[in-house]
């Protein structure tokens, strides 16, 4: 059975700038796989990559079988992959329920899975009239996932939602992760925090300097000298 | 590698760029004249100059500068009314309503330069929009001073000391001579340091402040000057046409300068006449049309910004240089320059001491109550997740933030609220992690212009010397001197954004040293380098610091970062939570919590 | 009498809104000052001008034929000057529009000639009278009409799916495109609502205040105020600061009628012309002192 997504020896970065080397990765349908590396490793650089906001400068990004080359950002959202940007980038000036509503593409509006994604993160049901810009980061990071998984995605991009929230919204958030990724949706989550980000995934991937250093099981990797290499040097 | 300068041959000073055809033109507009066979084209001759002088001084504002003025018409306008009044109704000769003409534009724009050049562009171009129509209704009301709507006929031609000056060819040589007069200023101005400077200014102000240059003050000189020029033409027209009505205020005035200095080119001398060429005879080419010639002129304008946004003299200059490529030119000779380590107290008293400084943003204190030191000659690592504070606290230490509390002191001289680019010419260079180069200037241009301050930066210096501006001489001299001690000599006459970034990043800390720091402020400098270059650097700046320079570096490339450092200081969540050395960093627990969080942290 | 004068700024102040609205609305969606914007009023009075002329159709069917047709204006027009210089930087746009008000404007001009034309009501000329009180039809027609077409407006953005598509389009144009958002599409879209908002309005205006080819600076200029006063980006404060303009425009000159003492004092002072002034004094003042805005920024971060 191929990879859901498959990625071979791709190299990316900003204008003169190359931030990923040489970069193979695969994620299957229903695993939740992290990529936790120190900042600046490329780990956000990947997650823009995958959803078309950076060019890949070459190597190769497929998705369900599909070349996501030559595809635009709108196009990779319509095949199935849901982004959950750093910084949340939840729509301000609308709704909790609005922003929900605006990417389903379903018949009745999105409403039927408006409430799924409710029974998954009550505490934005409290909040369904209030605008994005009032809530709290937590509240912020909920509805980015949220409206990421409206479109029933296949694969879910989660880039950094420990960033600016508490240690405990963190476990409440990454906790869902297991959930969602038992539903069938891939999780790729990008995290800053290791061991958070290890204990609710099936994997990981462990990328330093634009390189992938380490890779495999996530309890094995727990234990593995090399991660604290990644971070702070031999 | 360097080459002795050569001074460049009369041949080949001739046939640089696109100088051949300027000469042509030069020589097209000096024989003109003498072809002219009525009146008619002869006024044509003339509006064409007095346009070309207001468009030249046009380009201090919205070409060097950058800022979409829109009172150019306006200060035009105003200079035509005062020749107008003065000439009418006082009787003052030309040697008097000139200057004045001039003088009392300059006034209005230093008036409202205060509240209105700090705007940004769309609100800059409206304030400005707003004002002249604040004039234009102002003239129609006052009527016993401005005529009103009838405006003021009867304005003679050019009377100066007595001597009146023909009208008909001799205003259009005058209005001319004006013209070569204002054309030599403008090159004068721009051609050396601080004509390098306004580039810098405008494409890369945060860059422009961290040399040292005060972004603020160019753009008021600018405005001045423009208001000067436009002030001449509107005095010369009046005495032109001879008679000026509110018409002189309308938008139509302006639009056509914004016309010709986008269609001509924004920077290029040559663009300002060629255009006003252009558009003032457009109207009589496009007679046939009726009354659509304006819909012409609207096209031409739409079709310029679109496809050649430097306009025709831009375009000129790339298809000269893409079809008839020319070598560039040799670099000047290296002129040394000492790195300070003669400065070197050696007694190990710090040079930079931070000291209880806070910056909150909202109700989130980014940074809280950090305090660090820095002594000549030692190599500081500053590290922290992301989010941690770093960038807030380096951008409070150069003055692009305010801090709420604590002090900064450099050399025992406290730089608390110092403006940002004063407390670059005080000692502190710094380097930004997106490598904050002009990419359009040349290697050579980037670093030299640094050296802004040291060769006495400023609008008055920018007279002296002849051909060359020696201090933009000097200054090319001691950037060649950097360039070579940093082993990228070979690429100082490249335009800096085709290089490759590794040797971007070298030329960055090469301007950042033309300005003699006693500091230098790194943000992430091995961000996008290889493993050798990394090395490289990693040589170079322990050189540096051995030579006597205080160095802070940012960094997250920790096998970069250790063996360079010689003390850290780990930021988290705004605080400072560990200090020492790097082997006693990377042992520490709450560093290693902070970056990898804890075991217990492990979700249940 | 003072009644009068608040029901004629009333009407002002309600086309004034439809101008503010359209143009607000392009600068949220794309971040563009569209210069243009006021010679699209001007159009929209020409227009109407035209088919009245051409046909005997009633004044409520030649608004909906100058919306649909100032509607296509906009689309073509963000062809224009938009689309071709979306990666430019903002002030390229701003020169664009700039060209694109010339072309306008010369185009009326040849077409119309520069004399001031009066256009069609939307229903009829002349006086209604309610017991002691009479006015103008044509102020009550625009304030009806214009309230209709802020409030479909509204609704529009504020209650259908496309009107969520549209505002997410215009808050985050990157993400839009990341929840599968047609981006392009929605913007042209945006363009065609705010020029035929503006055209109605011109349509509304032509008829009391006449219309001329180069009309279009003096709105643009109103508009721009507006948006200022009411603070940048805010559809409400657009509105708002728009009935603001009106009031003061309709208002100050007519001081002296209402205060008689006033009209020896200082009888420069309450012209139209000193008016006008005052209101681009003000329009600096606030620059200077808020430039945010009176009533604040529409969208606060919360750090």
């Amino acid at each position: 059975m191929s990879a859901l997504l498959s990625i071979r020896s791709l190299a990316a970065g900003y204008g003169a700038i190359t931030a990923l080397y040489d970069l193979c990765l695969d994620i299957d349908a229903g695993e939740a796989v992290a990529l936790v590396g120190a900042n600046g490793a490329g780990k956000s650089t990947l997650m823009k990559c995958i959803m078309g906001l950076v060019s890949a400068q070459s190597g190769e990004l497929r998705f369900a079988g599909a070349n996501l080359a030559r595809q635009r950002i709108a196009q990779r959202a319509a095949l199935g992959i849901g982004y959950s940007p750093e910084g949340r980038r939840v729509f301000p000036g609308l709704t909790v329920h609005e922003n929900l509503l605006v990417a389903s593409r379903d018949r009745d509006g999105g409403r039927a899975k408006a409430a799924e994604i409710y029974r998954i993160f009550p505490a934005l049901e409290e909040k369904r009239q209030s605008l994005g810009w009032s809530l709290s980061g937590g509240q912020q990071q909920m509805l980015a996932i949220g409206r990421a998984l409206m479109l029933n995605p296949r694969l879910l991009l989660l880039d950094e939602p420990s960033l600016g929230l508490s240690p405990v919204l963190t476990t409440e958030v990454l906790n869902r992760v297991r959930q969602i990724a038992a539903t069938g949706t891939a999780v790729l989550l990008a995290e800053q925090n290791v061991h958070k980000a290890l204990s609710v995934s099936h994997r990981a991937y462990v990328i330093r300097l634009g390189r992938i250093v380490a890779q495999g099981d996530a309890q094995v990797l727990r234990d593995d000298p090399t991660l604290k290499q990644a971070f702070l040097g031999a | 590698m360097s080459q002795t300068a050569l001074a460049p041959t009369p041949g080949a000073a001739l046939t640089a760029g696109i100088r051949p055809l300027l000469l042509l033109g030069v020589l097209c507009i000096a024989v003109w004249p003498a072809l002219v066979s009525s009146a008619y084209e002869l006024r044509i001759f003339t509006l064409v100059g007095i346009y070309a002088l207001m468009a030249l001084g046009y380009q201090f504002i919205f070409g060097h500068a950058g800022a979409l003025s829109l009172t150019q018409g306006t200060f035009f306008g105003v200079g035509a009314y005062v020749t107008a009044i003065l000439a009418t109704k006082f009787g003052l000769g030309a040697h008097l309503t000139l200057p004045l003409a001039a003088a009392v534009p300059v006034l209005l724009a230093a008036l409202i330069a205060a509240p209105v050049l700090r705007l940004e562009s769309h609100y800059f171009a409206l304030a400005t929009l707003g004002i002249g129509q604040v004039m234009l209704l102002s003239a129609i009301a006052w009527e016993p001073f401005t005529g009103g709507s009838n405006g003021i006929a009867g304005i003679p031609g050019v009377v100066l000391f007595g001597t009146a000056i023909p009208k008909g060819m001799g205003i259009a040589l005058f209005a001319w001579g004006a013209v070569a007069c204002a054309a030599l200023l403008s090159w004068r101005i721009t051609r050396g340091l601080y004509g390098a400077a306004l580039q810098v200014a405008r494409e890369n102000p945060i860059a422009a402040l961290s040399l040292g240059i005060d972004t603020a003050r160019l753009r008021f000189v600018c405005f001045l000057l423009s208001a000067a020029y436009a002030g001449l033409a509107g005095a010369l027209f009046a005495h032109t046409i001879r008679v000026v009505s509110p018409e002189t205020l309308e938008f139509p005035v302006m639009v056509a300068t914004l016309t010709i200095a986008v269609v001509g080119g924004r920077t290029h001398i040559a663009g300002a006449i060629l255009g006003a060429w252009l558009i003032i005879n457009l109207p009589e080419w496009f007679r046939g049309l009726d009354k659509y010639y304006l819909i012409a002129y609207g096209s031409a304008l739409l079709l310029t910004i679109i496809a050649a946004p430097y306009g025709l003299i831009g375009l000129l200059a790339k298809w000269r240089a893409r079809w008839f490529p020319e070598a560039p030119p040799p670099p000047p000779p290296p002129l040394a320059l000492p790195l300070r380590s003669s400065r070197a107290t050696g007694d190990g008293a710090a040079l930079l001491t931070v000291a209880g400084m806070v910056k909150s943003f909202g109700g989130v204190r980014a940074v809280d109550q950090v305090s660090l030191t820095v002594k000549l000659g030692e190599v500081v690592g500053l590290i922290g997740p992301n989010g941690s504070g770093k960038t807030t606290l380096i951008n409070m230490i150069t003055g692009i933030y305010r801090a709420d509390a604590g002090r900064v002191t450099l050399g025992g001289v406290d730089i608390t609220s110092a403006a940002s680019h004063d407390i670059a010419a005080s000692g502190i260079a710094r380097t930004f992690q997106n490598i904050n180069l002009v990419d359009e200037m040349t290697v050579l241009d980037n670093v030299a212009v640094a050296r802004y301050r040291h060769a006495g930066g400023g609008f008055r210096s920018s007279f002296g010397g002849g051909l060359t501006d020696p201090a933009w001489h000097l200054a090319r001299g001691h950037a060649m001197h950097l360039l070579a001690a940093l082993g990228v000599d070979d690429c100082a006459q490249r335009p800096a954004g085709d290089l490759a970034y590794g040797l971007k990043r070298r030329v960055e800390i090469a301007r950042a040293l033309a300005l003699e720091p006693r500091l230098l402020l790194l943000d992430e400098p091995a961000a996008g380098l290889n493993e050798s270059e990394q090395a490289d650097l990693a040589q170079r700046l322990r050189d540096f610091a051995r030579a006597g320079l205080a160095i802070l570096v940012i960094e997250h490339n920790m096998p970069f970062l250790m063996p360079l450092a010689d003390r850290m200081v780990c930021l988290d969540h705004g605080c400072v939570i560990a200090a020492g050395t790097p082997a006693a960093i990377r042992a520490n627990p709450q560093v290693i919590e902070a970056y990898l969080g804890t075991p217990e942290d492990a979700a249940a | 009498m003072l009644s009068q004068i608040l029901l004629n700024a009333l009407a002002l102040g309600a086309s004034y809104a439809l101008v503010a609205l359209g143009f607000v609305v392009i600068l949220n969606a794309t971040g563009a000052v569209n210069f243009t914007h006021g010679d699209m009023v001007m159009a929209g009075g020409y227009v109407a001008l035209a088919v009245s002329s051409a046909t005997s159709l009633p004044g409520v069917a030649v608004l909906a034929l100058v919306i649909v047709a100032m509607a296509l204006v906009g689309f073509v027009f963000s062809g224009l000057a938009y689309f071709p210089l979306k990666s430019r930087p903002p002030v390229a746009i701003f020169i664009s529009t700039i060209a694109l008000g010339i072309i306008f404007q010369n185009s009326a001009n040849a077409l119309f000639s520069a004399e001031p034309r009066k256009g069609p009501p939307l229903f009829a000329d002349g006086l209604i009278t309610l017991g002691d009180i009479s006015m103008p039809r044509q102020a009550l027609a625009i304030i009806g009409v214009a309230a209709l077409l802020i409030l479909a407006q509204h609704l529009l953005l504020s209650r259908t799916s496309l009107g969520r598509k549209l505002r997410a389009t215009a808050q985050d144009r990157e993400m839009a495109a990341a929840i599968g958002l047609p981006v392009n599409a929605m913007i042209a879209l945006t363009f065609a609502m705010g020029a035929a908002l503006a055209g109605a309005a011109g349509m509304m205006l032509s008829n009391t205040f006449f219309v001329t080819p180069t009309d279009g600076s003096n709105y643009i200029v109103k508009a721009y105020i507006a948006v200022t006063i009411g603070g940048w980006g805010s559809l409400a404060g657009a509105v708002c600061g728009a009935l603001l303009i009106a009031l003061f425009e309709v208002l100050f000159p007519s001081l002296p009628l209402l205060i008689p003492s006033l009209k020896t004092l200082a009888p420069w002072l309450f012209t139209q012309t000193a008016s006008a002034i005052l209101l681009y004094l003000g329009l600096l003042a606030i620059m200077f002192f808020r430039p945010q805005g009176l009533f604040g920024e529409t969208v606060q971060r919360r750090v």
